[in-house]
C-alpha cells in the first residue's frame, strides 16, 4: 500500500513538471508565428521581362542591295541587361530601346546567304531569320539549262557545246559509268566575256548499242545552279560478211560426219564436228580466209543441238597472209554451254588490216584439247 | 538533443591523410581534354582526408609508377595484348611540377597536366597516366590511396571517346557505279564518329561496317574516312565546309556539292511553327569511294544526323 502510494506521488509529480514544460513552449513559440505571419511590404516585386513580338519574329527578307529591318523589343529591363546578335559577318545589328536594327549590305555574290539575329535576356532567347538574295547566275548549254541532246555517230568525234555564263565555270561533271567522253578543250569567244565553247572528245563506240551520257556544269559560285546536255551516240551498223564453203578450212576434219561447210548451210541441225576418229595432237581450230581484208570483227555461232562438244575456251587469231598469225582475243569465260546456244562476240579489233581468222579450241565442255568440238552455225561480221 | 550537443565535434574523427583521387578501382575518369589547338588542362588531384580542416601544411610529392597500369591491363586483357591500354605518350603531355602541398585549412591540392598533340592518339585505345604518392617526400598518406591511373579522354566539337557518339543517316544514297550493276542502297543505320584532331572526325565510309569493334582494327583501316572541318560558309554562318580524305588504304575522292550534300558540317535548327526548335548536328557529305582498286566506286550523298541539346551539350 505504502508503495502504491509513492508511486502515484512521483506519477504526479512527472504530469507536473510535463505540463509546465509544455507551458514554457508555447509560450517561446507563439510569437515566432506572429513573426512568421507578418507580410512583407518591403521587396519589389516587379518583374523584368522582355518580349520580342510575333510580328518581329516572322522571318527577314532582304533584296540583293541590302537594307536596313526592325525587330521590336518590348521590355522593361535596362539597355545594358539583354543582348543582341547576329551569327552572319554580313548582318550587323544595333541594339536600341524598344528594338533592334538589323543591316545588310549588298550580297556581292551568286547566292542567297542566311543568319541568325538572337535577341536574349536571360535565359529567354528569340530568334530571327534573316535571308539575302544573291546576284542572278546564269549558266546556259546552248541556250537552255537543260534539254539539249548532241547526236554523234559511231565513229570516234568531237562535240562542242557553247555555255553562257556569269559565272565561273570551274567543274564540268562525266558520270563515272561513262567512259567514252573526255574533256578536251574549253576556249573563250572571241568578242563574249560570257561565252565558252567546251569541246568533247568522243570514243569510237564499238558496239552495236547506242550509248549516252549526261554531261553538267556547275560553278563554286552557285553549286546549285547547275546546267547539263545529253550526249548521244550512236551504236555501230555491222554487216555479215557472205561466206562460201571454199573460205572455210580446218586442220582436223571429222571424216565420218559433220562436213564444214555445214557451218555456213543456215540449218541449226547440222554441224560441222573436228576430228574424234584420229589424233592431231595439238588443238582443233577452223578458219575464215576472206576476200577483202577487215580492221574487226564480231563473230556469232551456234552450238550443235546436242551436248558435248560446245566450246568453253577459245583462242582468236588473225592473219594477213595464213602463215603467222597474231592472238585478237582470248575467250575462256562466257561461252555458252547448252544444246543449240548461241554466242555473239564483242566487237574485236586488230592493230592493222587481216584477211584471215581463225577460232581454236583450247577446252570443250567435255574435256581440254586436244579434243574434239562441234558447231552448227557460224556468221562473221564487219563495220560498215 | 542533449546527446548529441555532448559530442564533441571540435575533435577530429579520422586523420589527416594525403590521397589520391580516384574512383573505387582508382582510375579517375572524370576529366576530358578538349582538342583544342593551344592543348587543354586536365589535373593529378591530391586530397586530404579527415573531419576537420588540417591546422598545418601537408608536403605532396608525386612519382610516375605503372604498377595499377599493368595491373589493368592484366585483369582486363590478360592475353589479348593488342588490346592493352597504353600509357600517354611522352610528347602528349607535360607536369611542371610534381611537387606541392595542402596549405593549412585546405584539403587538396591539384598538379595540373599540360595536354598538347592529342590528336595523334588513337581513338580506338585507351589512354592513361600512372602516378603514384612519393612517400620520402609526402606527410602522412593513406598506402590504399596512393597510386591513380589518370584516364585521357579527348573530344571535339563532333564527338568524344568518353562515350560512343553515333549520327544516323538520314535522306542517304550509296551507290555503286558499275554501268552493269547500278545498285541504289538507301543506309538508315548509325555510324560511329570518333574524335581525331581539333577539328576531324572518323567515321566509316558509305554503308560499311567494322563487324565486331574489339578485332576490328584492320576493317576500321580499310573501312574508314577523315572529315575535317574548316570555315565557314560564306552562305551560311551555321555551316562548315567539310573535307574528306581516307584514314588507311581506302580510295576516296570526294565529289561536287550537290543540291543539299554539299560537303558542309551543319548545325541544323528545325523550327516548328510554335516556336520550338530541334538542334541537330549534320554532316553532309558527297563523295565516292572503293576499297580495292578492282572494285567499282560506290557514289555516297549523305545526311548524318545527331540530335543535341545547345543548352545541355554533352559534347
Amino acid at each position: 500500500m505504502i508503495i502504491k502510494s509513492i508511486m502515484y506521488q512521483i506519477k504526479n509529480n512527472r504530469m507536473r513538471k510535463n505540463i509546465v514544460l509544455f507551458g514554457l513552449i508555447g509560450v517561446l513559440v507563439s510569437p515566432l508565428g506572429v513573426i512568421s505571419c507578418k507580410p512583407d511590404y518591403e521587396t519589389e516585386f516587379e518583374v523584368k521581362t522582355l518580349i520580342v513580338p510575333d510580328k518581329s519574329l516572322a522571318p527577314v527578307f532582304f533584296p540583293l542591295e541590302g537594307g536596313e529591318a526592325i525587330a521590336e523589343v518590348e521590355t522593361n529591363v535596362a539597355l545594358t541587361g539583354w543582348s543582341a546578335s547576329s551569327n552572319a559577318t554580313w548582318l550587323s545589328v544595333d541594339k536600341k530601346e524598344g528594338k533592334v536594327i538589323m543591316s545588310a549590305g549588298s550580297n556581292d555574290t551568286y547566292a542567297p546567304r542566311i543568319a541568325r539575329v538572337t535577341i536574349e535576356y536571360g535565359h529567354q532567347a528569340y530568334y530571327i531569320n534573316v535571308s539575302q538574295t544573291g546576284k542572278i547566275p546564269i549558266l546556259l548549254v546552248d541556250g537552255e539549262r537543260k534539254g539539249i541532246v548532241k547526236s554523234v555517230s559511231a565513229a570516234a568525234t568531237t562535240v562542242s557545246v557553247q555555255v553562257t555564263s556569269n559565272i565561273v565555270l570551274d567543274h564540268i561533271l562525266i558520270p563515272d559509268t561513262v567512259d567514252f567522253v573526255h574533256v578536251d578543250a574549253i576556249t573563250d569567244v572571241e568578242g563574249s566575256m560570257d561565252e565558252k565553247t567546251v569541246t568533247f572528245k568522243i570514243d569510237q563506240n564499238l558496239s552495236r548499242n547506242a550509248r549516252y551520257s549526261a554531261v553538267t556544269f556547275q560553278s563554286s559560285d552557285n553549286y546549285n545552279h547547275t546546267a547539263s546536255f545529253v550526249i548521244s551516240q550512236a551504236g555501230m551498223i555491222f554487216a555479215e560478211i557472205p561466206l562460201t564453203e571454199d573460205m572455210l578450212s580446218t586442220n582436223a576434219q571429222e571424216p565420218r560426219e559433220g562436213p564444214i561447210k555445214n557451218l555456213i548451210d543456215g540449218n541449226p541441225g547440222t554441224y560441222f564436228h573436228s576430228a574424234w576418229s584420229y589424233s592431231i595432237g595439238v588443238p582443233h581450230f577452223f578458219q575464215v580466209t576472206l576476200n577483202d581484208p577487215i580492221e574487226g570483227c564480231i563473230f556469232w555461232y551456234q552450238n550443235r543441238n546436242a551436248s558435248g562438244g560446245e566450246p568453253i575456251d577459245v583462242l582468236i587469231q588473225v592473219s594477213t597472209d595464213g602463215e603467222q598469225w597474231s592472238d585478237l582475243s582470248h575467250i575462256s569465260a562466257g561461252l555458252p554451254r547448252g544444246s543449240s546456244s548461241q554466242y555473239e562476240s564483242a566487237y574485236l579489233a586488230a592493230d592493222s588490216p587481216f584477211t584471215h581468222f581463225r577460232f581454236t579450241v583450247n577446252k570443250t565442255s567435255s574435256g581440254t584439247a586436244p579434243r574434239h568440238f562441234s558447231i552448227a552455225e557460224f556468221r562473221i561480221y564487219a563495220p560498215e | 538533443m542533449i546527446a548529441c550537443n555532448s559530442y564533441d565535434f571540435e575533435q577530429e574523427q579520422h586523420r589527416n591523410e594525403v590521397y589520391l583521387l580516384s574512383n573505387s578501382n582508382l582510375v579517375y575518369d572524370r576529366q576530358i581534354a578538349e582538342l583544342k589547338q593551344d592543348g587543354d588542362t586536365v589535373y593529378l588531384v591530391a586530397g586530404l582526408s579527415g573531419t576537420l580542416k588540417a591546422d598545418r601544411p601537408f608536403k605532396v610529392a608525386l612519382m610516375e609508377a605503372d604498377s595499377l597500369f599493368k595491373a589493368y591491363n592484366k585483369s582486363n586483357y590478360d592475353i589479348e595484348t593488342d588490346r592493352y591500354a597504353r600509357l600517354l605518350p611522352e610528347e602528349c603531355y607535360t607536369i611542371p611540377s610534381l611537387e606541392g602541398q595542402i596549405p593549412a585549412g585546405e584539403t587538396q591540392v591539384k598538379f595540373p597536366v599540360y595536354l598538347q598533340n592529342l590528336d595523334k592518339l588513337s581513338p580506338d585505345s585507351i589512354y592513361f597516366l600512372n602516378y603514384k604518392i612519393d612517400p620520402s617526400k609526402t606527410d602522412a598518406f593513406n598506402p590504399k590511396k596512393d597510386e591513380v591511373l589518370l584516364r585521357i579522354f579527348k573530344e571535339n566539337d563532333f564527338s568524344t571517346t568518353r562515350r560512343n557518339i553515333y549520327y544516323n543517316y538520314t535522306t542517304s544514297f550509296v551507290t555503286i557505279l558499275d554501268k552493269d550493276n547500278p545498285l541504289v542502297r538507301r543506309p538508315t543505320s548509325a555510324n560511329q564518329v570518333f574524335p581525331l584532331g581539333n577539328s576531324s572526325v572518323r567515321m566509316l565510309a558509305g554503308d560499311e561496317e567494322f563487324g565486331e569493334y574489339k578485332t576490328a582494327l584492320d576493317r576500321i583501316s580499310e573501312r574508314s574516312i577523315v572529315v575535317t572541318m574548316g570555315e565557314q560558309t560564306s552562305k551560311n554562318p551555321l555551316a562548315r565546309h567539310a573535307t574528306i580524305e581516307p584514314y588507311g588504304t581506302i580510295d576516296v575522292i570526294q565529289l561536287v556539292p550537290f543540291e543539299i550534300y554539299d560537303n558542309t558540317f551543319l548545325i541544323n535548327i528545325i523550327s516548328t511553327p510554335d516556336g520550338r526548335s530541334t538542334y541537330y548536328k549534320e554532316f553532309r557529305l558527297h563523295y565516292k569511294y572503293r576499297l580495292k582498286g578492282s572494285d567499282p566506286y560506290k557514289e555516297v550523298k549523305a545526311i548524318l544526323r545527331m540530335e543535341y541539346s545547345p543548352r545541355a551539350d554533352m559534347l
